[in-house]
């Protein structure tokens, strides 16, 4: 059983009112602890609200669950940071006695939920119980994203002078809360959201995000302060947003694998299978990144803060502010004590990056040959050149590396190697090297050289031969074009590792093609070295040999 | 694990600290350490380690199962063993910390505590309450509190002992004391009184 599949409970099909497919019903039990978690929740008690759900937490028998109402109630606890509302904090919870703050709380309970949603585990939970649970928390990412998207405009013309395509403001006006409701499905319970609009001072997440454009500045917000140097930014985006963002986007994910298995009708035509995907969750959730020029929105949106040159043909610039009001600022009361090395930064950010361009994928990979999505329109073939090309112009080498290196490689498989190509042969363009015809850029071989293990490892002997990895003789070396090589060495050994990771056994080592494969990096490792040597350049790179040794050997 | 007093006076309260996803990815390289249990029960305990978002119950859990349990069902008496050396049997504040990382351990850790001589365990479990009660040290009452409840002996909901323990607690709050952990233990006990095992 795995949380997609099991429908054993649910609506289905008999959905009527607008209840959704993976509706359940209550029962007295849950009903009665729903009712408890609600009062907690209206008397402002978060304290003993968080200590009801940890002491459960990890009990085999017994699987408490939370009201959607009150999931949306602890996502909003998560951005209840000490760093900007230490007093408050410390006003709503004085004793402490469980010594965590209650933003940290929240998370984990969220994140234990969560991973009670992936496991799906009918052999230690109730089946309906976990239904319930998945109910639960679809209810409450439904109300996150509006279903009609309300247009607001955020991008503003650049002054002639202005170089930054970003703008960081201050929203200026106070937080209006929106006096829409959330809708309850449930007729036996009352939901507490129809009181409660404020978690100690934050409006709820469900009606901050849903306001205009307010969805994508929050994913705006998180990926800019994601690298910044600024304390009180960086403590908010590491302590809330990161976070909330990962757990949202896991969500987003289950809820999508549900929606393909079971709210469409098999056996439709493309056209109108294109039409449901339409309405998908991660169809949903990059709809807020607006549906005109998805494409162009979607890479600078993506990259915002990298460091990469590209040439714009459009004079725009994105405004982005706090989420909250006060975010930016440090408490008095705050003391910073974390060190967060640049290289930390960097990873983190290029990897929630990595799992954004992921879930886009994802969605498109889905989508039938010849057909486009239409909204938001998004054909995967340009989307994946411009990723291409955007990062082909990346001058960082560490943030470059950091978004390719993954840790989970089997779970990334379809899409990192790809774009690898893809940058790999971008790279080789803008260096001159796969020049036959100016406006032709010549496309890679390597995917479709995957299923012969010796034609793959020839295919990249023969690149080295070529002379791909090195430049030119009588070229002037500079940082950027070394900064260029070691950006293709990346895009190579991404590819080898996926050739490693395909092919499981370790039979490689012992292919004659792998050996060939071998003396060339050496040779080619040795020429570099004698060209950094003539030019007296001071800068070294790492040679190749060692590196790909080591990864073989694993 | 010895420390000196001369080590204590070189640690600086207020020295940056390394992000402590880091520092759990780092300590499963030592796995093998001879005094890899040790180190891992006075990291976890760690003020600074436990109250941040990457030590939670997934990851400790996780690294207990795969660098120090590896599937031999005496590894985890020989850390029980280890943890009372390093912490003290009375220290309930620490126990419960350790339970909430690492719950799977809660009923043999009170084994352990508590071994069955005469008296039966809940019988044990209601003289601790007495003796500390009596003695006024309510902190230590709370976390004893904390830690024993949802263990197989002491479930939640409503039951003789829960009861036994509120009616004792009420009184006291109603003589006025302003012992702030009293009315905590009110609270707690009135939600573990409420949760009820369907």
């Amino acid at each position: 059983m795995s949380c997609s599949k099991s429908i054993s409970y649910v609506l289905g099909d008999k959905k009527s009112n607008d209840l959704p497919h993976y509706f359940v019903e209550l029962t007295e039990s849950h009903l009665a602890v729903f009712e408890m978690l609600n009062s907690m929740c209206l008397l402002d008690d978060y304290d003993h609200l968080l200590f009801y759900l940890e002491c459960q937490i990890n009990e085999t028998k017994i699987l408490t669950i939370p009201p959607f109402d009150i999931c949306l109630i602890l996502m909003t606890l998560v951005t209840i940071s000490g760093h900007y509302k230490e007093q408050f904090l410390r006003t709503s919870d004085t004793y402490n006695f469980t010594r965590e703050t209650m933003n940290n709380r929240a998370i984990k309970i969220l994140r234990f939920y969560l991973k009670v949603l992936r496991d799906f585990d009918t052999d230690k939970y109730q089946q309906y119980d976990l239904e319930l649970l998945r109910c639960q928390f679809f209810l409450a990412i439904d109300t996150l994203i509006p279903k009609t998207l309300r247009k607001k405009f955020f991008r503003s013309k650049r002054m002639k002078v202005d170089t930054s395509r970003v703008l960081y403001v201050e929203k200026l006006e106070d937080d209006t809360i929106s006096l829409g409701t959330i809708e309850n499905p449930y007729r036996s319970y009352i939901s507490c959201l129809e009181q409660k609009k404020t978690v100690i001072g934050n409006t709820l997440l469900t009606l901050k995000l849903s306001e205009p454009g307010e969805f994508i500045n929050m994913i705006l917000w998180t990926l800019l302060t994601s690298l910044q140097d600024d304390t009180a930014l960086y403590t908010s985006c590491h302590d809330v947003w990161i976070p909330l963002l990962d757990i949202l986007i896991d969500l987003f994910d289950l809820k999508h694998k549900y929606f393909l298995r079971n709210e469409i009708v098999r056996g439709i035509s493309a056209t109108l299978f294109v039409q449901r995907l339409t309405e998908s969750p991660l169809a949903l959730f990059f709809r807020s990144f607006g549906t005109t020029q998805f494409t162009a929105r979607f890479c600078e949106y993506v990259f915002v803060n990298c460091s990469y040159n590209l040439e714009y043909d459009d004079d725009f610039k994105t405004e982005i502010h706090p989420v909250y009001r006060g975010e930016n600022r440090l408490s008095n009361l705050y003391i910073p004590r974390m060190r967060y090395t640049k290289m930390y930064k960097i990873r983190k950010s290029l990897s929630l990056r990595r799992n954004i361009v992921g879930a886009c994928l994802k969605l498109l990979v889905t989508v039938p040959n010849k057909h486009i999505l239409t909204s938001p329109r998004i054909a995967s073939d340009t989307l994946i050149d411009q990723i291409c090309v955007t990062l082909a112009k990346f001058s960082d080498v560490d943030q470059f590396k950091s978004f390719f290196f993954t840790d989970s490689l089997s779970q990334e498989l379809y899409f990192i190697p790809l774009l690898a190509e893809g940058t790999l042969a971008e790279l080789f363009y803008n260096s001159g090297k796969l020049v036959k015809n100016l406006d032709e850029k010549q496309p890679l071989r390597f995917m479709e050289n995957l299923s012969n293990v010796d034609n793959y490892l020839l295919y990249c002997a023969d690149l080295f031969e070529k002379g791909f990895f090195m430049t030119e003789s009588n070229q002037h070396i500079t940082n950027v074009t070394l900064t260029e090589m070691r950006k293709t060495d990346v895009c190579l050994l991404v590819l080898l590792r996926y050739l490693l990771q395909f092919e499981m056994n370790h039979a490689i080592i012992s292919l004659p093609a792998y050996g060939k494969l071998l003396d060339t990096i050496k040779i080619n490792d040795t020429n570099r070295q004698q060209m950094l040597a003539t030019h007296e350049s001071k800068i070294k790179i790492p040679p190749l040999y060692p590196i790909v040794t080591q990864m073989s050997q694993n | 694990i010895h420390i000196s007093k001369e080590d204590l006076l070189q640690y600086d309260n207020l020295v940056e600290l390394t992000p402590t996803e880091n520092v759990m990815k780092l300590i499963c390289y030592y796995g093998s350490d001879p005094l890899f249990n040790k180190i891992f029960i006075c990291l976890i305990l760690d003020r600074k380690i436990y109250e941040s978002l990457f030590c939670d119950s997934l990851i400790c859990t996780t690294i207990y199962c795969k660098l120090i349990l590896q599937n031999d069902p005496d590894n985890e008496s020989l850390f029980l063993q280890d943890y009372l050396q390093v912490v003290d049997k009375g220290n309930y504040f620490l126990h419960y910390r350790l339970i909430r990382l690492l719950p799977n351990l809660k009923n043999a850790l009170i084994e352990r505590l508590f071994k069955e001589n005469q008296d039966t365990k809940l019988a044990q479990f209601v003289k601790t309450f007495n003796k500390l009660f009596d003695e006024k040290m309510y902190r230590d009452l709370l976390y004893f509190v904390l830690f024993i409840y949802g263990s197989d002996e002491m479930p939640f909901g409503n039951s003789k002992t829960t009861e036994y323990f509120k009616d004792c607690v009420y009184d006291m709050t109603q003589d006025g004391t302003n012992d702030v952990e009293l009315s905590l233990m009110k609270g707690v006990l009135n939600l573990f009184y409420q949760i009820n095992e369907v």
